[in-house]
């Protein structure tokens, strides 16, 4: 076995871990490369079949391209899919676009405030009809007790410190300092009541190593990674206020590798187009630790 | 290539790998210069390990953090390290990071000599089965590179890794100096043996088993509605052995048998040999009942014990003691059983390796031999014979506290 075909197995082992012992499962779809290497990941593991909903946060500053392949593919592959929005925080105009709050602060509402409600059901749920094709309210307002999701810790520090499987507390705290040990393939998977299990089964995965399994496995991935003419190209998405492309003639998962190993990206940080990450000398560990993905 | 580098506090394992950086070209000589010259405006004297900590830095995206995995390359091939915490209080981490590793280093200041952890850590790669271990005998320039301090140290720990079945390299070396980390030393004509960069390129990538019989804990049975598989599928990851379509297999402790119709992933043809290491789906001959939590072997090969009650070595990593007769969570392969342990024969100190026998307890960090009882039958084998499906943890309220090794049925 290769390297990358080392990491697809322990990424399979662990989803069917996962959902072999959380009994209410969803994962995390941001509609971006690694949360697609995982979906995809999650077909291979389950053999075609989708067992447990996507969730996605929408913001609603999303770029919209991202919107558009999100629902081209839950059509194309009957994705069992599910998104939740700060409504209230959105329609008081509470948002770092609206010019009344900081980076971080509109991350807190829009993102992490919004993850936390949509698992534990407080807020509402819109779910995708495959029959008529509209995301409905819906009624399943259940608790879920684990969340897959798409990090990898060669991403930035905070991330790095994380194991496959780390509780979270019933305040979605991540309490880092103290985690216990995780070895021998064998999982934390229990939790106390009210506190959730993250799954990260990308996280010894590099920024490289997900592109080469793009390639490889002909993942279908949103349009913005690649430079369409313009020579400007995104690196990591996110909204469209707080992300920005980057001066890149990369057309293909090939080219993005070759800029990577040896061109212009090789020692340029991944995150270095999204803003809240150099807010208050660390933004994302400070997200992070309070609940942020 | 996964390394960790263990060993007792401040013996320099940082140092070590600052200094493997620097020798390898893996960190740029500007950065190292701007180091240099922030030190002297701090009136600081230099230190390798300072640049582990830009090494981090620049390798988490600018942001502090105690990451400790840092990347190199030699001739050979690509190396991540981990930096193990030395201090006892994290021996959780250490754990953590050295249980995937497949090699080690276990670092022993030269001056200082022996420590704590140099035999804790010792003792915890024994059991978590890493057998490509060397030692680094580190400050060698503190000893005046004097063979005498070497061997002497040397002897000494090489009878402590005898008692825990391991043998290994003694690689005296300066962090401070370079000497025998990646060139070797002009200082020590005495050594004859390897520098720690050719002793890692020539540890074996693969892992030996002993034991090459098929072993696949069952994961999950899967027969969802809408798959075009038609039938149920046994899905797992094989942890030895091959697997051909056709072969005749049997479940245990159920002893059920039933022949591979199928070997299937999604995407693609069905396979007719599955190797080691691959996630895997199975379709049977006759849909045979198979439970998550059995492993699955190979008529006509060595099979695995179906029991109730063995002997194991256990290590315990939970501040709450493990004690006798209170129920805990065993998991071995993807098997979930309620436990107790029946007796606790021996209680090893495994930093100063003192034995007591007759305790009720086993304290963190402690390492002990007792009798466990499962509440009903569990596959597994003996840990020298097959090392994935010979190992176990055992969780206690929620977490896992601690792991052990199957040494015997014969109890």
């Amino acid at each position: 076995m290769n390297h990358i075909q080392k990491l697809e197995s322990l990424s399979i082992y662990i989803l069917r871990e996962a959902y072999a012992n959380i009994k209410n499962l969803c994962m995390l779809w941001s509609i971006g490369k690694d949360s697609t290497v995982l979906l995809w990941l999650v077909r291979k593991a389950f053999f075609g079949t989708i067992p447990f909903p996507l969730l996605h946060i929408d913001t609603s500053f999303k770029i919209p391209d991202m919107i558009i392949y999100r629902d081209f593919l839950v059509k194309e592959w009957k994705l069992p899919i599910i998104y939740g929005i700060n409504q209230n925080a959105i329609a008081e105009k509470k948002t770092f676009p609206d010019q009344t709050l900081n980076r971080l602060k509109c991350c807190d509402l829009l993102k992490t405030k919004t993850l936390i409600n949509t698992l534990n059901g407080k807020w509402p749920r819109y779910k995708y009809n495959h029959i008529t094709n509209k995301y409905e309210p819906d009624n399943d307002n259940s608790e879920y007790t684990g969340v897959i999701v798409g990090i990898r810790s060669d991403e930035e520090g905070s991330r790095s410190k994380e194991r496959y499987f780390s509780q979270r507390n019933q305040e979605n705290r991540w309490e880092f300092e103290d985690q216990p040990p995780e070895f021998w393939d064998q999982f934390n998977v229990d939790c106390a009541p009210g506190a959730h299990v993250r799954i990260h089964p990308l996280l010894d995965w590099t920024e490289i190593n997900i592109w080469e399994y793009i390639q490889h496995e002909n993942i279908p991935t949103v349009s913005l990674y690649y430079d369409n003419g313009s020579g400007k190209r995104y690196r990591s998405l996110g909204c469209y206020p707080c992300t920005f492309p980057i001066t890149s003639k990369a057309k293909n998962p090939a080219e993005i590798i070759n800029e990577l190993q040896n061109g212009q990206l090789k020692n340029v940080p991944e995150r270095s187009g999204r803003s809240q990450d150099a807010e208050d000398g660390g933004g994302l560990e400070t997200l992070r630790r309070n609940g942020y993905m | 290539m996964n390394i960790v580098i263990t060993g007792h506090v401040d013996h320099g394992k940082s140092t070590i790998i600052g200094r493997i950086l620097y020798d390898t070209g893996s960190v740029s000589r500007d950065s190292v210069d701007r180091i240099k010259n922030n030190c002297i405006s701090n009136s600081r004297q230099f230190e390798y390990a300072y640049i582990t900590d830009v090494i981090k830095e620049e390798q988490c995206r600018g942001i502090t953090l105690d990451s400790a995995r840092v990347f190199f390359k030699t001739g050979k091939r690509q190396y991540r390290i981990m930096d193990a915490p030395g201090h006892t209080g994290l021996l959780r981490n250490m754990v953590t990071g050295a249980s995937y590793a497949d090699a080690a280093f276990l670092v022993i200041d030269a001056a200082e000599g022996i420590c704590e952890n140099s035999r804790r850590h010792g003792y915890l790669l024994s059991m978590l089965s890493i057998k490509k271990i060397a030692v680094i005998i580190n400050k060698m320039d503190l000893v005046n590179y004097e063979q005498k301090a070497f061997e002497k140290i040397k002897k000494e720990y090489s009878a402590f890794l005898q008692t825990i079945c391991l043998n290994s390299e003694f690689i005296p070396v300066s962090g401070l100096n370079g000497d025998n980390i990646v060139f070797k030393s002009i200082n020590m004509p005495w050594f004859n043996g390897h520098t720690i960069i050719k002793t890692l390129d020539s540890f074996p990538q693969e892992h030996t088993e002993i034991d090459e019989s098929f072993r696949m804990p069952v994961q999950d049975i899967y027969d969802f509605i809408k798959s075009e598989y038609k039938g149920k599928i046994i899905a797992g990851r094989i942890c030895t052995g091959t697997l051909n379509a056709g072969d005749e297999i049997c479940f245990y402790p159920s002893t059920r048998k039933d022949i591979v119709k199928k070997i299937v992933q999604f995407g693609e043809t069905s396979k007719k040999t599955a190797y080691a290491g691959e996630s895997v789906g199975l379709i049977l001959g006759h849909d045979t009942l198979a439970e998550r939590g059995d492993i699955a072997a190979k008529s006509g090969e060595n099979c695995p014990y179906s029991v109730n009650r063995f002997l194991a070595s256990i290590f315990w990593l939970n501040n709450i003691p493990l004690i006798k007769n209170k129920k805990y969570i065993l998991k071995l392969g993807a098997c979930r059983v309620e436990m107790h342990v029946e007796e606790i024969c021996k209680v090893i100190n495994s930093s100063d390796l003192k034995i007591q026998n007759n305790k009720g307890f086993v304290n963190h960090h402690n390492v002990a031999e007792c009798i466990i009882k499962t509440n009903r039958k569990i596959a597994l084998d003996l840990s020298e014979k097959s090392i994935q499906t010979g190992r176990f943890v055992i969780a206690d309220n929620f977490n896992i506290s601690g792991g052990g090794i199957v040494r015997s049925i014969d109890i």
